[in-house]
């Protein structure tokens, strides 16, 4: 990493360190609490005071959780995460590329349509992506998701990767067509690893909304066989939710992005850095 | 045909054969009456539902909703996230574990994280109600937390901020990684410190960060559902209903397709203009600054 | 619902006695699933064979367009199903005109439960242990008062939550069906909740609601009072009676009772119950209407109404079960009546709850509330399709 852009005397550095404390609490609080009540039996979560850690540890709501179906769920969302992001990263990088560096008449008003495409509520399409998988036998299956997913997530991944593409200067290109580099090596091997902090944002931002789709999820698989997690955690609630057993899927849920993510923290943060290296 | 179409359209087929047949196939159903689960064909009816929408009092109280909730998320979101991308900039010891701590939530789904925040909000046994009566001692304060509009809707805008500024800080941290160091040098040469810096040198470098995070924003401001869906279903009353909500409901529980495809035509026009007019602004910056 | 009505054991019992056949069950999360069903059967084609819908009058709409079996021109109705083995109205929730479009499995009504424990401290429970029936809603009230829990001028435990929240028009309909003795005007088809009757209701609500006697929690969330019930820490609950029977595990077989309602004794609740649809697009119908006889119309149910209060629809199975509360409940159920089959019934519902909540926290007055609910039934579709 470069040197930080501000000089810090001590003070500043307290009042940063405060502040961002704060922060950190304030947003870790929900998911400490969660974690928390996943280890309580049911009665001891509607106990008045509550007590803030399990007065009896119990792994009950774990097992609950575990019951119903959850490898099968498991499975089919990372299937569709990861065949969704890679699709998204390989497609928004051409495209990008295309957008900031090789520009043609026209071309704003193809973005300006793609960018228009997120902004109508997606329950509309409902009907018609259920009416268009039936008939072409998609629906209840992993790719029936991928699919659409890639379609919804595309836009904003395009408008990230060509302002990463667009951040690279004008000289690195023209020095490599002088060498006589065609446009898909220069794309592959010079600009690609040059946009690498616009490809770890779109890894984030489409593993995140993938992992977590609900909305189309519901619609396109109705088969157990074919839900991902965010769809079939839904089905272990019963008539109500057990709030114990909630709180164990919640953590079941959001454990494997919570432990990719912490792994990989060091290489997002360069990742993004990456970028603001120059030429 | 040029070269930069040659890859822009792996994309764009994928978006055209994807999306471009329901956004045709809803953009007619909105010019028509059509109960999908009573009628066998939609009936054509030109601009009516667009009129009839300015004339129902729940589309006007959804929409008055969806901008309330909207411009308070906007403004919150951005400005937390730019701060918060500006302190975290710093060479700071525990820096990963702030990281982590703010990008967290961002992995959570949406709809888990609003069954999250509606369990703290439960009165008696919720985490919120305990920390306010038996931790602070103010018991009379306490209350059936969601059952109050005004506190129903700041709750919910709580949630969606915790839920998107983790990644708003991210794309703004990628912008400042982005600002060269010859500019930031220059400016110290200048004399530029501190405070100073950030609004004369940093702020204005951003731009093209501007489109991207205010982009994402807009959208995710106006496009709210999940959040008010699961915490109040709208209520109390219709003191939360926004209006993709209205949507959702008058296309599957109403199965009225040709209304609810005309309202999120609307919101989408809506949203559209908006996003580009933030780009325009960011243009304009930037022809100005350079 | 796959849980609640053990369909698990239907399920092993028929494939047991049908050597060869295979019954797959799947669930699906929300009524949302439905439509994408009825998408699929109105292009010939079903995944489905057997459709079980959490209340049944969900399932009329598919009649529209035909996409469900009517159960009358099929040879379902005899033997151990013959129709007058049928409790009460029950088959009535569950047709209309002579259409038969689903089959009803677990009766449910609405009405008070309650939790003895809190009586029995407060010193309400008559001398021989029951609880005394309320007369008329200031009776419900004072009760609900006397039961009501306050530490530092907050309330802590209510004494009543009344279901304000999605269900709130089922709640006023049953209200309205045991105050006033029908939910009609004098047309007999215009749902109206403009009686002097349920006016007053309303008022003691709104009052009960200001004091936090009758909480509010249920506007955000639906389970609410479900859930501070079954965890033992409410003493009445307006909503399905068939919280007492899950309530047992953690309250006790001896605590849960079931409180009629004022009016209810006389003049009925509103009852439902899940039903059971057959898509005409399924190729496989005969089997399915074998596997409803058999299974799902088998003594099976006799456990779902002891664990679950969904209780049996054929009387001999009723008669079977054994639990303090089944014949207060029988007496409800018998003279429930369903809510009406309107097209834009959904509308309603959805447009009641919200005036309803508007009303309650103060931001229109009774007369306001009131007109508007006519009103917005005047304006509705009432026709069944």
């Amino acid at each position: 990493m470069k040197s930080s852009p501000f000089s810090l005397d001590r003070l500043n550095r307290v009042w940063i360190n405060g502040v961002l404390i704060a922060l950190a609490v304030l947003f870790l609080a929900p998911l400490i609490y969660i974690f928390l009540n996943s280890f309580k039996a049911a009665d001891e979560i509607f106990l008045v005071p509550q007590s803030i850690l399990p007065l009896n540890w119990t792994l009950e709501n774990y097992a609950a959780a575990l019951s119903g179906g959850f490898v099968g769920y498991f499975t089919n969302s990372v299937v569709i995460t990861v065949g969704g992001v890679a699709l998204t990263v390989i497609l928004s990088s051409l495209a990008g590329y295309g957008f900031a560096k090789l520009p043609f008449r026209g071309v704003n008003f193809i973005l300006l349509v793609i960018v228009a495409t997120l902004t109508v509520p997606l329950v509309i399409f409902l009907v018609p992506m259920f009416l268009m998988e039936n008939a072409v036998g998609l629906l209840d299956t992993n790719l029936g998701l991928i699919l659409p997913n890639v379609a919804v997530s595309l836009p904003f991944a395009i408008l990230i990767m060509r302002a990463s593409f667009g951040a690279i200067p004008q000289e690195i290109e023209e020095s490599a067509v002088m060498d006589g580099a065609g446009v898909m090596r220069r794309w592959w091997t010079i600009m690609l690893p040059m946009a690498r902090n616009g490809m770890v944002l779109v890894v984030i931002m489409t593993t995140y909304s993938i992992w977590g789709e609900y909305t189309m999820a519901k619609t396109l698989a109705m088969d157990p066989g074919a839900m991902p997690l965010s769809v079939g955690l839904t089905l272990l609630k019963g008539e109500v939710w057990q709030y114990g057993v909630l709180a164990a899927v919640i953590v079941l849920a959001v454990l494997p992005p919570v432990v990719i993510f912490i792994i990989f923290q060091r290489h997002i943060v360069a990742g993004v850095a990456q970028g603001a290296v120059k030429g | 045909m040029p070269t930069g179409f040659f890859f822009i359209l792996p994309a764009f087929l994928f978006i055209f054969v994807f999306m471009l047949y329901p956004i045709v196939s809803s953009g007619y159903m909105s010019l028509t009456e059509y109960n999908f689960v009573y009628d066998e064909a939609p009936t054509f009816i030109g601009i009516d539902n667009y009129v009839a929408a300015f004339q129902d009092d729940k589309f006007v109280t959804a929409l008055t909703n969806t901008f309330v909730f909207g411009i308070s998320f906007f403004v919150i979101v951005m400005l937390s996230s730019l701060c918060i991308a500006l302190l975290l900039f710093q060479k700071l010891r525990f820096n990963s574990f702030y990281r982590s701590a703010i990008f967290v939530p961002i992995v959570v789904p949406l709809s888990l994280a609003a069954l999250i925040f509606l369990w703290i909000l439960q009165p008696n046994y919720g985490l919120l109600s305990h920390v306010v009566g038996d931790v602070l001692g103010w018991h009379a304060l306490n209350q059936p937390w969601l059952a109050n509009g005004t506190i129903a809707m700041i709750a919910i805008v709580i949630l969606a901020s915790w839920a998107s500024i983790g990644f708003v800080t991210i794309l703004f941290l990628a912008g400042l990684q982005g600002i060269s160091t010859e500019t930031l040098e220059a400016a110290e040469m200048d004399g530029a410190a501190g405070f100073k810096k950030v609004l004369h040198i940093i702020l204005p470098s951003l731009r093209e960060t501007y489109v991207l995070t205010g982009t994402w924003t807009i959208i995710h401001a106006l496009k709210v559902f999940v959040e008010p869906m699961v915490m109040t279903d709208g209520g109390p009353g219709t003191s939360t209903l926004v209006l993709y909500q209205q949507v959702y409901l008058t296309a599957f529980t109403y199965f009225d397709m040709g209304y609810a495809s005309a309202m999120a035509y609307i919101l989408g026009a809506i949203i559209l203009v908006l996003v580009v007019v933030n780009f325009a602004v960011s243009r304009i910056k930037a022809d100005k600054d350079v | 619902m796959i849980d609640k009505f053990n369909m698990s054991a239907m399920v092993d019992t028929f494939e047991a006695d049908n050597p060869g056949k295979t019954v797959t069950l799947v669930e699906y999360a929300d009524n949302q699933a439905l439509s994408n069903f009825a998408l699929q059967w109105s292009q010939g084609e079903s995944s489905q064979d057997i459709v079980v819908t959490d209340g049944a009058s969900v399932g009329v709409q598919f009649l529209a367009r035909d996409l469900i079996v009517d159960f009358n021109t099929t040879d379902f109705f005899s033997g151990s199903t013959a129709k007058d083995r049928f409790i009460g109205e029950t088959l009535a929730f569950t047709s209309l005109g002579d259409v038969q479009f689903s089959i009803p499995i677990g009766l449910e009504t609405y009405n008070i439960n309650a939790n003895k424990t809190f009586f029995a401290e407060a010193g309400l429970l008559n001398a021989d242990g029951t609880i005394p029936n309320p007369t008329d809603w200031n009776d419900v009230y004072d009760m609900a008062a006397a039961l009501t829990v306050r530490e530092g001028g907050a309330v802590t435990r209510p004494g009543m939550t009344i279901q304000w929240g999605p269900n709130a028009v089922s709640t006023m309909i049953a209200v309205q069906q045991a105050v006033s003795g029908t939910l009609y005007k004098s047309d007999g088809e215009t749902l109206t909740f403009d009686t002097p009757e349920m006016r007053e209701v309303f008022e003691i609500w709104k009052k009960g609601a200001d004091e936090g006697v009758f909480s509010i929690d249920t506007f955000a969330n639906k389970d609410a009072g479900r859930s501070n019930f079954n965890a033992g820490n409410l003493p009445m609950l307006l909503q399905s009676v068939s919280h007492v029977a899950e309530a047992t595990p953690t309250i006790g077989l001896e605590n849960g009772a079931v409180v009629a309602m004022p009016g209810s004794l006389e003049n009925g609740s509103y009852g439902f119950t899940a039903g059971i649809l057959v898509p005409t697009a399924s190729t496989n119908q005969a089997l399915a209407l074998q596997f409803i006889k058999d299974a799902m119309m088998s003594d099976l149910q006799v456990g779902v109404g002891d664990q679950w209060g969904k209780l049996p629809v054929l009387t001999e199975h009723f008669d079977a079960l054994d639990a303090p509360w089944r014949d207060t409940v029988y007496d409800l159920v018998k003279i429930s009546v369903a809510a009406p089959m309107y097209r834009d019934l959904a509308r309603i519902q959805v447009d009641g709850k919200q005036m309803l909540q508007e009303y309650l926290t103060g931001a229109m007055d009774l007369n306001t509330f009131v007109d508007g609910l006519e009103a917005m039934i005047d304006g509705a579709d009432k026709n069944p399709l």
